[in-house]
């Protein structure tokens, strides 16, 4: 009975029931597209990792970050190579450098310089011009989604990065730094020509290792035979870089606090809302109580309206979610929300929900049967 | 209608038959004194002070007052009279500060405010001066409530509403919101809901007192009907003079005590 109680008198109230609606619906879109923005925003800290296809990257002792690599002896990849259970080892150069723009102005971009033909680190797929691209005199790819920045580079447009010629080859799509400099993709020889870097040197070595070697095993053993480097699993690079941007940047509280302040409005509005509907009613629940209705009855009644009005409330959220995700969600600005973050965000507006409840219920604790017999 | 109107009331109806063990015809009031056994309701030297702007205000002061199963006494008095603290202090909604107030001969005073909510759930019935019917919930479901906190299912107790509404004459609203009914039909939703469990006792606070002449006249004769059915004990608070024919007995109070 009193679930019907609950529901009934929640749906003869409709504006209230919207308004606490529009709160539950708010904290649930806000805090998933807000975690979203935020994973998506780190994802781009390992783009290159991610999608690099290789098992293990070393870099110099300490790396950190992809895109911020300090070089390596390039030679020392003859002796990773040679270690057991290292099938492929492929070297990658990252430098920052400037490119011109057609209006005379600059743009820094990250200069990522691969083998051709490499197989290991080629994070791009091409979407626009030849496959080939990087084997054209000059050839430089960039992506589609840094089109602004690079003011519009068209297919076969010659620019200069770091004072050298370079003509854009073909473009990519969706492959973009975590800075603001776009990445230009090149082979490995003219990476070090356009940055005026040393040739003997490189950022990174990727490996992949060969089916059935354990990767920490591997990592371990470069470790021990380079002395200087760090070997790490792809997984554990990425996550090392995505740590880099959350720690150094202060920018995991920002989104939290952003986060935060999403449920602190969903809890005042659904709170806001019970409270209202309580006092409005509040000689009805007098009535309940003269009747005999016990305390624990009331609660009962008060949760289930809660949770009515959270469940449903997250239902519309995350389907919200869904269509303002599917909508909006770019390369640039991407909306990646993990599933574990729908089921999060459900079960913390469900409990804000249910502590909302009460506020109200404090109300209805104080108020006396008898209330009910004096008019 | 006549002033007792303890004799020719109508047949006793299915639904009490079915519903109430307690249920008993009702008696002349000589019959009831001479049987104590029928005394539902006996409270002694009850006390109730309030402050008043710091100052002690003795609002009813060492009162008796008893019912029988199946009579029908009327409180009247002032305004400030003491009526309504009475009226609360024998359902179990004050706590006198001293006196005794009996129930089916168990002591209800000194319980706890959780085994006072299981004496009103159990044995008490209210009709409030503004029907107090609760919004949302249509006028089957609205009278449905004591029976669910009574346990019964929603289902059980939704076809006993039903057949209640129908013998109060609402048989065609069951399904309608109070808001959508006039006063007098609200008020006979509140008779029919206080009354579907039997109780023992039965508690009406004004319950003319926002209608007309025309639809007082109908709810007190459909109360009287009712209280017939039952057997309950019925205590009704009034100020209104119109009605004062439907009582078996009438206590008038004034300044805290029984004239």
């Amino acid at each position: 009975m009193f679930w019907n109680i609950a529901l009934r008198t929640l749906l003869s109230d409709r504006g209230k029931l919207l308004a606490g609606l529009v709160g539950v619906i708010f904290s649930v879109v806000l805090v998933n597209i807000q975690g979203g923005l935020f994973f998506g925003l780190l994802h781009k800290a390992s783009l290159l990792v991610d999608h690099s296809n290789a098992d293990i990257w070393v870099g110099h002792r300490g790396m950190h970050n992809v895109d911020f690599p300090h070089h390596i002896p390039e030679h020392w990849i003859h002796r990773v190579r040679s270690i057991p259970g290292v099938a492929q080892a492929e070297p990658m150069r990252i430098y920052f450098s400037e490119m011109s723009l057609p209006n005379g102005d600059f743009e820094g971009v990250m200069v990522v310089g691969l083998k051709e033909g490499a197989s290991l680190g080629r994070a791009y797929k091409i979407t626009e011009g030849p496959e080939d691209g990087l084997s054209y005199t000059d050839g430089v790819v960039v992506d589609q989604c840094d089109d602004q920045k690079l003011s519009y580079p068209e297919i076969g447009e010659t620019r200069e990065i770091g004072g050298r010629r370079v003509q854009i080859a073909a473009k990519c799509y969706g492959i973009l730094s975590f800075l603001v400099t776009p990445y230009v993709f090149t082979t490995y020889d003219r990476a070090v020509d356009i940055a005026d870097g040393d040739p003997s040197m490189a950022s990174y070595f990727l490996i992949r290792v060969a089916p059935g070697i354990d990767r920490e095993s591997v990592c371990e053993e470069i470790r021990r035979r380079l002395g200087d480097v760090t070997a790490m699993t792809s997984e554990d690079y990425a996550a090392t870089s995505v740590k880099f941007w959350m720690t150094r940047t202060g920018i995991g509280l920002s989104f939290g606090a952003a986060t935060a302040l999403g449920l602190l409005v969903g809890l005042v509005m659904v709170g806001q809302t019970l409270y209202a509907m309580v006092l409005d009613r509040i000689s009805e629940f007098a009535t309940l109580k003269a009747m005999g209705s016990t305390e624990r009855e009331i609660v009962l009644l008060l949760t289930a309206q809660s949770a009515l009005v959270a469940v449903v409330g997250i239902c519309i959220g995350l389907v919200l979610t869904f269509v303002i995700q599917a909508i909006l969600s770019t390369p640039r600005a991407a909306i990646d929300i993990p599933v574990f973050l729908y089921f999060t965000s459900a079960a913390l507006v469900l409990s804000i929900c249910l502590f909302a409840s009460t506020l109200p219920y404090l109300r209805v604790r104080s108020v006396d049967p008898h209330s009910v017999l004096q008019g | 209608m006549p002033a007792n109107q303890t004799t020719g009331m109508p047949q006793a109806m299915p639904y009490f038959q079915a519903v109430a063990s307690n249920s008993m015809n009702r008696k002349s009031n000589a019959d009831i004194a001479g049987e104590e056994d029928h005394r539902v309701l006996l409270a002694t030297n009850i006390c109730k002070s309030y402050s008043i702007g710091g100052e002690p205000r003795r609002v009813l002061d060492d009162v008796d007052f008893h019912t029988y199963a199946g009579e029908m006494v009327f409180l009247c008095g002032p305004s400030g009279s003491g009526k309504s603290t009475l009226l609360s202090i024998l359902g179990c909604l004050l706590e006198c500060d001293s006196g005794e107030v009996w129930i089916d001969n168990r002591r209800v005073d000194q319980l706890s405010v959780s085994e006072r909510t299981n004496v009103r759930r159990r044995n008490i019935g209210f009709v409030f001066q503004r029907f107090q019917l609760i919004r949302g919930l249509n006028a089957e479901d609205n009278v449905a409530v004591p029976l669910t906190l009574q346990g019964v299912s929603l289902n059980d107790a939704r076809e006993r509403s039903g057949e209640l509404l129908s013998r109060v004459g609402l048989g065609l609203h069951r399904k309608q919101q109070p808001n959508a009914m006039s006063p007098g039909q609200c008020q006979r939703v509140a008779l029919a809901r206080a009354v579907i469990t039997a109780p023992r006792l039965l508690l009406a606070d004004e319950p003319t007192a926002a209608l007309d002449g025309k639809s007082g006249n109908e709810v007190m004769e459909l109360l009287a009907e009712l209280v017939a059915d039952t057997g309950s004990a019925t205590v009704v608070v009034t100020h209104d003079p119109r009605i004062l024919g439907y009582a078996d007995r009438v206590c008038e109070i004034e300044n805290g005590q029984f004239k």
